[in-house]
């Protein structure tokens, strides 16, 4: 899966938000706010280049230190929200 | 977060050339635009769009307000909300900032406010402006 390409990650009045830059214009309704760890994790993976959740869960490990099965659970979140904002390209 | 980094945002990508959508609040364009439902896109403001019946955006002190352009009074142009009785707006060109060419209704259809049934409604609604008030007041009981 590849991150939206059209999406870009913002740093406004001190919040990291993802905002959709579509066809029609920049979509001021649908802004996405993230914590320091999905803006960060956002930043890593945004880019041509495929990666799966294990990619993500393994770059949560080497980053935080954290056990293989918490950082998978938090893979698994992170992406989850991501398709719900439909910011993810199958 | 507050709603001042919404305005300088929208400022900025509008001064970079790019249309900004966004969502209506407030129900001051009744019946054209409904508040919580439809959005508009904006683009960077042209020559051509500063006439009477073009829907353009203003800053109103921290505020902005997407309001119709109805006439012009010397270097200022008279703005008014299609839903708003009375007041109005007299704003220099330098305070609009952007047009509104399309409308996205709530089933995701893009509508033009150049074609000819936008065209239409305005001149009817024009028209009917001595009883603009009970027509409101209908369409406000309907929304409610």
């Amino acid at each position: 899966m590849k991150l939206k390409k059209s999406a870009v990650l913002k740093d406004i009045a001190g919040e990291k938000v993802v905002i959709i830059q579509g066809k029609t214009g920049v979509d001021m309704t649908k802004i996405i706010s993230f914590n320091p760890v999905a803006a960060w994790l956002w930043s890593e993976f945004f880019g041509d280049t495929d990666f799966s959740e294990a990619d993500v869960a393994q770059k949560i490990v080497r980053q935080y230190g954290l056990e293989q099965s918490r950082a998978e659970e938090d893979a698994a979140k992170w992406l989850a929200q991501l398709k719900d904002a439909k910011l993810i390209e199958e | 977060m507050n709603l001042d980094w919404l305005l300088t945002e929208t400022k900025d990508y509008l001064r970079d050339g790019q249309d900004v959508i966004l969502r209506v609040t407030g129900n001051s364009m009744l019946p054209y635009l409904r508040s919580g439902k439809d959005l508009v896109v904006l683009s960077p403001i042209q020559p051509a769009d500063l006439k009477a019946g073009k829907i353009v955006l203003f800053q109103r002190e921290e505020k902005i307000v997407c309001h119709r352009i109805i006439g012009r009074q010397g270097e200022l142009f008279v703005i008014q909300g299609d839903g708003v009785l009375r007041n109005k707006d007299f704003v220099p060109e330098s305070d609009i900032f952007a047009a509104v060419h399309k409308i996205v209704r709530p089933n995701g259809k893009e509508v033009s406010t150049d074609s000819i049934p936008a065209k239409c409604y305005w001149f009817f609604w024009r028209a009917i402006s001595p009883f603009r008030r009970v027509v409101l007041g209908v369409l406000r009981l309907i929304l409610n």
